[in-house]
């Protein structure tokens, strides 16, 4: 949530994990997916807090509404990483109930810390943490078609940024490429699949 | 994501979406809401249900989220109006909040978001607006127009009296006041003879200079090899920038620079072509 009528919050903001909302986001996905004539996207978010009442896990959420929608995932490794940081949970076996295999992009980025809070500034390096989490999930996501590392802040010298790269490639390559060639389970037409119906 | 609908249960989300928005971005309403009182009491229209459910929230969290959203608006003033925003200093804080007050955010996208602090500012939106002195209103409304020359105005959310056409630019470039001497300090390449020294003779106190060079202005600095770094601070543009007061203005520091220029060759290396 950004916004409600007549006032704008200016951040993504967390909704109750209810099942009535799933509903809700589900439906508008779908409007967005029958309307577009690209895969449409949803990426999980960075949350500091959460109103209740939460009836469902936050992977239980993002799995009904992707599959209600047939939309896909931008997962947000950092975002997975401060909120287990956070919430203390462990940030692996999230990634594990998640459905990665609707992830087509992934967003690497780093944080600030206050008072031991993680926070999403994009104003720093991929903590190593981070880069673990996409070498352990990587490899499960069939329909990767992209990793961007986003910095919008604080930026250091050039080398840095392509320092960063490099590791992210170095972790990427070991499997990556091969995926691309790989039967696809679940591709969806704008791959050339059958299991979807755009 | 608002909702609106005929079920029941999403219109009371609905209402709750509407608690929790300005649960977020209004310092008032969290202040009221988190006021001791008896479980189940109303506040500000919104059910007991409602605001049980605010109180629920992690309040540390909410409050770092809080300062988060607040601290990006006064960050997207600073990117869209820097000079302002030197000039303006700790006024700002004070100004976002009486805008706040005044009328609510309906688009926070950084541009829009400025350009809506201007026209408060420049209209005289509040006393701490209506205090400012004649030349940081001037800077700021230089530095509206050239927003506006940057960036397209993004129509609605920009106030119609924030929109200033290329026409207007001219206009205001053709003013030998201290709004141009600013945008020369701001844009000229200057040349690496200037001696902020000489600014720091002249500066009001010492502690100003030492914020013009505190590294929050980015200007254009051409170092000994004639290489513009953008990222680095033009000490005097910022130190002249601090000047504005309502004792001196540009004008008459250009004048006292201009006649220091004309002393004895060693007594002065800055250049009058800046002024």
């Amino acid at each position: 949530m950004t916004s409600v009528p007549g006032r704008a919050i200016g951040n993504l903001t967390p909704l109750p994990l209810s099942r009535h909302i799933a509903e809700f986001v589900t439906e508008k996905c779908r409007e967005a997916v029958r309307f577009l004539p690209v895969p449409f996207l949803l990426e999980n978010i960075s949350v500091l807090f959460r109103p209740g009442p939460n009836e469902l896990t936050e992977q239980e959420y993002i799995t009904r509404v992707l599959e209600g929608a047939d939309a896909f995932l931008l997962l947000d490794l950092t975002n997975v990483f401060n909120n287990a940081t956070n919430e203390g949970f462990d940030a692996r076996e999230y990634l594990d109930t998640l459905p990665l295999d609707r992830v087509v992009q992934i967003h690497l980025a780093g944080g600030l810390a206050s008072d031991g809070v993680l926070l999403d500034t994009h104003n720093s390096a991929v903590p190593t943490e981070v880069f673990e989490l996409l070498r352990y999930a990587a490899p499960s996501m069939p329909l990767l078609r992209a990793v961007m590392i986003e910095r919008d802040q604080n930026f250091p010298p050039f080398e840095s940024l392509l320092a960063e790269l490099d590791t992210t490639r170095e972790v990427l390559g070991a499997f990556w490429a091969p995926h691309f060639a790989a039967e696809l389970v679940s591709a969806p037409a704008w791959l050339g699949g059958t299991a979807h119906g755009h | 994501m608002a909702i609106k609908s005929a079920f029941p249960e999403l219109r009371a989300e609905g209402r709750f979406q509407e608690a929790y928005a300005r649960f977020l971005t209004d310092e008032r309403f969290r202040e009221l809401v988190l006021k001791p009182s008896a479980p189940g009491g109303t506040v500000a229209d919104f059910s007991g249900a409602v605001i049980d459910r605010l109180r629920a929230m992690d309040q540390n969290r909410v409050e770092l989220f809080a300062q988060c959203l607040f601290t990006n608006r006064v960050a997207a003033i600073e990117e869209a109006f820097p000079l302002s925003f030197k000039v303006m200093g700790h006024a700002i804080p004070t100004l976002v909040r009486a805008l706040d007050a005044h009328d609510v955010a309906i688009d926070t996208r950084k541009y829009a978001e400025a350009a809506r602090f201007a026209d408060f500012v420049l209209n005289g939106g509040d006393a701490s607006a209506r205090s400012l002195s004649d030349s940081a209103l001037g800077l700021l409304r230089y530095e509206l127009i050239m927003l506006n020359l940057r960036v397209r105005p993004q129509l609605p959310a920009w106030p119609h009296s924030a929109i200033h056409s290329p026409e207007e630019l001219r206009r205001a470039l053709d003013h030998d006041d201290d709004v141009v001497l600013v945008l020369n300090l701001n844009h000229a390449l200057l040349g690496v003879d200037f001696d902020v020294e000489v600014l720091r003779d002249l500066a009001p106190d010492a502690k100003s200079l030492a914020e013009a060079e505190a590294d929050m202005i980015v200007l254009l600095h051409r170092d000994v090899n004639g290489v513009v770094d953008q990222k680095r601070l033009n000490h005097a543009s910022a130190a002249a920038v601090l000047m504005i007061d309502g004792t001196r203005t540009f004008r008459a520091l250009r004048v006292t620079l201009f006649s220091a220029s004309t002393s004895p060759p060693g007594s002065l290396s800055c250049s009058p072509l800046i002024f």
